[in-house]
């Protein structure tokens, strides 16, 4: 099976004149433990397709579907829920809530998913040591420097031991080196998991840390194997 | 929850703010319903605190104990009618009296001991005997006239004096303070002052009645009414909002104050919808990642009513330390009652507040978290 499928989905905003076609036809299969970059310009559409894999956004037409779960059919509420529990994301920047501190931002999952308070404390505690955190963590988010920012959002991310992670542009407000380390670390907590994820990314140097690269560009996908996939 | 408490707990200086400003604006609140009240209390004390359900007027009186007049040979017939427990009568004499050398008006109301409309909160001393003359059960906002218990008290124009043998509170008349003689002292004291009443033979101004428990005022009234033919019987509330500036006074206090708590709802809205503004990132944030719009909304709620309850504690807490201060010439009186009146008031002008960033809220779209627009 595989960890996700995007099928013929296709998103047009706006109407008459104002009609743009962000996504056409895209198909994409991300298998189990598969880390892929999704690599395009600004303005290609990968943003709008993570959106929609995500659940953000809805297709004008195709289908999600993220395990075994029909992502596109669901309810606006319940791809909330399903959010919640079964897909991390690592935004843009850092987007950590800014009177939380490090550790309370991961555990603020156990408030919005459905995984007990233990079980995410457990594992915001063991995500912070893998990260290199642990003396951060009653540290706010003003006080740590952005590359540690990242790794809390990481954490954030895996905290609640999501199938699916969706990794936006993690390297924009980074230097080169530091979201060298920061893709690294990602792709090492990823892989070591388990769990599939999909990295979008206009930098060519991050795709390295993935195991295959799909390029966008005008809302089309164009694949392009980096590596055969061990299976 | 967690979150929402985190956010005060961390963002002091924001919080502090707001909750200074619901503070300052209940603070305002209670000292102008405590003015309200203890005028309230000063105009109608009298009647208010009288032990009655309903008073007797007669017809032409027009509800004014100044100007209604009833014989008190109709006592009998009103103790008669069905429902009535017990009856009373009330006169009033607006005077002055001298306490070294300074005048000062005075209410003496006469009265029948142990009967219904006699004053009830008795704080020192005793209450007159029906049989007894020249003594009263004075207020004591007579004190401040440096009268006290045991001392006496005597009427401009008047060769004798009263002696003061107790005291009671919150039984002022019309702002002045009462003496509470009984009818025949009363009586006696008006012939001596109002000569031209004298020809008018034995009255009260008006009956104050207690009810049967199971006896309303408006049957009781109907009945009592139709047996005399010559009265006009009215509850208490109503009888205290005929009297002389009552009814203005309590509608303008009322007004100020529900102008108040609608300034106190748009201060939280306010409030909310600018924090909502700047935290349109964030909330796109925590929808993104599975906040559902009960769980925000659920904390802004929790916010806005830490945010009255604190207002409401720091605003009561500035009125106290105001009540220690004010000369007691200045009528305020807090109540327990009306400070619990509204701080639910306040709590839920806060919620309503609240309320109004939540379209603005539901409508933050996750989508936005992506891409760099958050």
């Amino acid at each position: 099976m595989n960890a996700m499928t995007v099928n013929d989905v296709t998103k047009v905003y706006g109407e008459g004149h104002t009609r743009v076609r962000a996504l056409c036809d895209a198909s994409l299969e991300l298998r189990d433990n598969e880390f892929l970059a999704l690599l395009g310009p600004s303005g290609s559409g990968k943003t709008t397709l993570l959106s929609v894999i995500g659940g953000l956004l809805a297709p004008t037409s195709g289908t999600v579907t993220i395990g075994s779960t029909l992502l596109t059919d669901l309810s606006k509420k319940d791809q909330t829920r399903f959010r919640a529990n079964r897909v991390g994301f690592v935004f843009q920047g850092f987007n950590l809530v800014p009177f939380l501190t490090a550790r309370e931002n991961m555990t603020v999952m156990a408030s919005i998913s459905d995984a007990g308070r233990d079980e995410i404390g457990q594992r915001a505690d063991q995500l912070l040591d893998e990260l290199g955190l642990s003396d951060r963590s009653d540290n706010l988010p003003e006080q740590l420097s952005g590359g540690e920012r990242q790794r809390v959002a990481i954490g954030r991310a895996l905290v609640t031991d999501p199938d699916l992670i969706l990794v936006d542009e993690p390297t924009a407000s980074l230097d080169t080196e530091l979201g060298t380390q920061v893709v690294k670390l990602l792709a090492s907590e990823i892989k070591s998991r388990g769990k599939a994820g999909i990295m979008v990314t206009h930098d060519l140097r991050m795709v390295e840390y993935t195991d295959r690269t799909v390029k966008i560009l005008d809302g089309e996908l164009q694949p392009t194997e980096k590596a055969p996939i061990n299976e | 929850m967690k979150l929402a408490l985190a956010e005060i707990r961390r963002r002091r200086g924001r919080w502090g703010s707001i909750i200074g400003a619901v503070g300052f604006i209940v603070f305002l609140v209670l000292v102008l319903a405590a003015l309200s009240d203890g005028l309230f209390i000063g105009t109608a004390g009298a009647l208010q605190t009288g032990d009655s359900d309903a008073l007797v007027y007669s017809s032409d009186g027009r509800r004014s104990l100044v100007r209604s007049e009833l014989p008190l040979s109709d006592l009998a017939e009103v103790a008669a009618v069905d429902g009535v427990a017990d009856v009373g009568a009330l006169g009033v004499l607006l005077a002055t009296a001298a306490a070294g050398g300074d005048a000062f008006d005075i209410a003496v109301m006469g009265h029948i001991p142990g009967h219904a409309g006699e004053p009830t909160q008795l704080v020192e001393g005793r209450r007159p005997a029906p049989d007894e003359s020249f003594v009263a059960v004075a207020d004591v906002s007579l004190e401040d006239q440096g009268i006290s218990l045991g001392d006496s008290v005597t009427l401009t124009d008047s060769s004798q004096p009263v002696e003061i043998v107790g005291l009671v509170e919150n039984a002022q008349y019309l702002l002045a303070p009462t003496v509470w003689v009984p009818l025949g002292t009363w009586q006696a004291l008006r012939f001596e002052l109002r000569p031209e009443t004298i020809g008018r033979g034995a009255v009260a101004q008006a009956f104050p009645i207690l009810l049967d428990p199971d006896a309303t005022v408006a049957s009781v009234g109907a009945a009592i009414d139709e047996a005399l033919g010559t009265t006009e019987t009215v509850s208490k509330d109503e009888a205290i909002l005929s009297l002389p500036g009552v009814d203005q006074q309590q509608s303008t206090f009322t007004a100020i104050i529900a102008v108040s708590f609608v300034v106190v709802g748009i201060v939280i809205a306010l409030f909310f919808a600018l924090i909502t503004l700047e935290k349109r990132g964030q909330f796109a944030i925590l929808k993104a990642i599975g906040s559902s719009n009960r769980f925000l909304l659920q904390g802004v709620l929790v916010q806005a009513i830490i945010a009255t309850v604190a207002g409401y504690v720091v605003g009561w807490g500035l009125s106290r330390l105001l009540a220690l201060v004010l000369p007691s010439s200045v009528p305020v009186e807090f109540l327990t009652g009306t400070a619990l009146s509204l701080f639910a008031a306040t709590v839920v002008m806060g919620a309503v507040g609240a309320l109004f960033s939540f379209r603005r809220i539901i409508r933050i779209d996750p989508a936005a978290a992506l891409g760099g627009e958050a």
